[in-house]
């Protein structure tokens, strides 16, 4: 990625407006997971939890132009992808601690949030599994509203046979999916290379999905190729594909070090941090210092605030929550 | 920033871990994203790095250390609270408050069967260390978990030598091992489980060097044995392949400027691995002099402490019962060991097990090619 010029140009952003309230979100984000991480520290979040840091302009970017109609399937890595679909922090953050007040009553945990007011049919904790999830949403929104399904998966589920067969299958009867692959370069612990022959753009290509394979640290670009996807979609085409390169700064779950990353890489990819680029892009065109600064100052209240409560929060009792009664 | 540093949750699946190293000391002021510890948790041993910027007070758990959770293991000096009672090496407050209750609650683990007992892994090691079994000891740790701790003290009370017990499989008749079977015990343990192994064998043609052997004895000479002609091959071979004559420490590879070549000797009860110091330097009728001064000194049981220190080598060869091949376990820290079969019509198998940090597949491979040269082209070893 090093070739990219970063080099802030102006006349990027079409709405500063709409990109300052975006590196907020992106804030909310990084600063949620660092959180999340501080918390699983103390031993505070219960089961594992995979952090998006580093990730943050993908979900962000694509969430900006979905419809209250669409509907998207996550990764186990969603906490980025839940919050940007609007899932209430506070909720999500209780969630993580097991408490009563969490989105899924402190039972799913960070691997299965889901949130279907949200739009987020689900976290999927099997690699590659939110593609069949997003295929059958597709389907459904086919044949019901007409709306858009979008389905986020890394670099590690391209290796997954039905990623295959719902990509097929979706194309034979031209189903309303977006496919966003976030190649974070890393399979757990594997470097994807090592065990994916070819591009991952060209395995879409062969069917006839129309793919491409961006820049997927600038949200900006990001916001570019979800709109050209989604309106492929969107206009009965069948589904399309997008390739996002980008890099996640932590390890694979909680247990992982990373230490199997190569020596200056993680450095490398930090200063493409998606918040650093959309950042100095905001100021290049124009948006106060000052006013990013209060952002991020308000962004770090927002959080503590949420520590408090949800440490405060009450954990379920036993069968409280009413489905699983009976 | 709290007064007091705890031991951090660092795995799915962590309950407590062992301080191996403190990166900082009392009095070092660091930022947020310092490495602070090098802690070894159940999955992976893992650099703990400050959440916040600080400086470093006393350290309350030394190098070594098993820590819950939540635990204090370091006051902090520049803390908003530090009024409060630094010395507390108290059990921890939030850190384990609601949760272990939680755990439970939603956990029928009070009925699930006990097969395996309920230890740290490094009270597993050392209970395999000290010989001591983890049935019947009461733990202490969360949860009624066992700790090093409590294996340290079953092993000194002795309180859990069982009592034999008449079973399906008839009576038990209990042997204690010998200091020599106990530190044998010990040493393949720490080989076998901390040092990532592969083998390579090869078939080598001997009928030269059985030609040669055979020529010595009918002109009356005490011959020296296959096994010296292997010895003395092998010292050549670790010249051309220094890795092998080196030991894994701490993430480098320290080669040795001695080549000193063990040769496993079985006794009564047990294994001793005599040394043929300097074994490249010399010559085939030195090799088997000393070889044979050695094997007698541990037949008589009159083997020096000097005969079985410096080994930078092995060799093993149980060619004599008739074995076609096998593998051995590494004498840690050395990189390696030489096992030797049975001739069966002039063909002899040797096989190299490796450490896998410090040399390949293919150096095992090309070492045990050098090897063979040496040894079906004998000129070397007998100039």
């Amino acid at each position: 990625m090093s070739q990219l010029s970063d080099k802030a140009k102006t006349g990027v952003l079409d709405d500063l407006e709409l990109y300052t309230r975006i590196y907020r979100q992106m804030l909310l984000i990084r600063g949620f997971e660092d959180l999340v991480q501080s918390l699983f520290l103390k031993g505070e979040v219960y089961g594992t939890t995979h952090l998006y840091s580093g990730q943050e302009a993908i979900a962000t970017g694509v969430a900006t132009l979905l419809e209250k109609r669409d509907r998207v399937a996550a990764t186990y890595r969603g906490h980025g992808h839940a919050l940007a679909l609007g899932v209430d922090p506070q909720k999500l953050l209780d969630e993580m601690l097991g408490r009563e007040s969490g989105v899924n009553g402190g039972r799913a945990g960070s691997m299965n949030v889901n949130s279907p007011a949200d739009r987020l049919i689900g976290s999927f904790g099997i690699v590659g599994g939110s593609v069949a999830a997003a295929t059958g949403a597709a389907l459904a929104l086919k044949r019901t509203t007409g709306a858009v399904a979008v389905a986020y998966f890394g670099d590690g589920a391209m290796n997954q046979g039905y990623v295959f067969e719902c990509l097929n299958f979706c194309q034979v009867l031209k189903l309303p999916l977006v496919f966003v692959c976030e190649n974070n370069g890393y399979g757990e612990y594997t470097p994807f290379q090592s065990v994916t022959a070819g591009e991952i753009r060209t395995r879409a290509e062969v069917m006839g999905v129309p793919a491409e394979t961006i820049d997927g640290m600038r949200v900006w670009t990001v916001r570019d190729a979800a709109a050209r996807a989604l309106a492929h979609a969107r206009g009965g085409n069948g589904p399309a594909f997008v390739e996002a390169l980008t890099y996640r700064f932590v390890g694979h779950s909680r247990s992982d070090p990373g230490a199997y990353r190569p020596e200056g890489e993680l450095d490398d990819w930090k200063t493409r941090d998606p918040l650093v680029l959309l950042r100095a892009q905001l100021e290049a065109e124009g948006v106060g210092a000052a006013r990013l600064d209060e952002l991020e100052q308000e962004s770090a209240d927002e959080l503590e605030r949420m520590r408090e409560r949800a440490l405060a929060a009450p954990f379920p009792t036993e069968l409280s929550t009413s489905e699983f009664k009976d | 920033m709290a007064h007091e540093l705890t031991m951090p949750k660092l795995s799915d699946s962590m309950a407590e871990a062992v301080i191996v190293r403190w990166l900082k000391s009392p009095g070092d002021v660091f930022v947020r994203g310092d490495g602070l510890i090098e802690v070894e948790t159940d999955k992976a041993t893992v650099v703990y790095e400050a959440e916040s910027d600080g400086t470093l007070g006393s350290i309350l758990v030394p190098e070594g250390g098993t820590v819950a959770i939540g635990e204090p293991i370091a006051t902090l000096a520049n803390g908003e609270r530090l009024g409060s009672d630094p010395s507390g090496v108290r059990p921890q407050q939030s850190g384990d408050g609601p949760a272990p209750t939680e755990r439970q609650g939603s956990d029928p683990s009070g009925v699930r069967p006990q097969q395996r007992p309920n230890a740290t892994p490094v009270a597993r090691r050392t209970a395999v260390d000290l010989g001591v079994s983890l049935h019947g000891i009461t733990g202490t740790g969360p949860a009624g978990r066992i700790t090093r701790e409590d294996v340290q003290r079953a092993a000194e009370s002795g309180a859990t030598v069982q009592q034999p017990v008449a079973s399906g499989k008839g009576d038990l008749r209990v042997l204690e091992l010998t200091a020599t079977q106990a530190t044998i015990a010990r040493r393949m343990v720490e080989s076998a489980t901390t040092i990532p192994v592969f083998t390579v064998s090869a078939d080598v043609d001997m009928s030269l060097l059985a030609a040669l052997r055979r020529g010595a004895r009918e002109e009356g000479g005490d011959a020296p044995s296959l096994n010296d002609f292997v010895v003395k091959a092998a010292a050549l071979a670790l010249r051309d392949f220094p890795r092998f004559n080196a030991s894994y420490v701490d993430g480098k590879v320290e080669c040795y400027s001695r080549i000193n070549v063990g040769i496993a000797v079985a006794t009564d009860d047990a294994l001793l691995v005599p040394v043929v110091l300097d074994a490249d330097r010399k010559n085939i009728e030195e090799v088997a002099t000393e070889t044979r001064r050695l094997a007698d000194a541990v037949r008589h049981r009159a083997v020096q402490p000097q005969d079985l220190r410096d080994a930078t080598f092995t060799v093993s060869n149980l060619g004599m019962f008739g074995v076609r091949s096998f593998t051995a376990i590494i004498d840690p820290p050395q990189v390696a060991i030489l096992t030797v079969g049975g001739l069966r019509d002039d063909l002899m198998t040797v096989t190299l097990t490796c450490d896998h940090r410090v040399v390949y597949g293919a150096d095992g491979a090309r070492f045990l090619s050098r090897l063979r040269e040496l040894l079906e082209r004998p000129l070397a070893l007998v100039s």
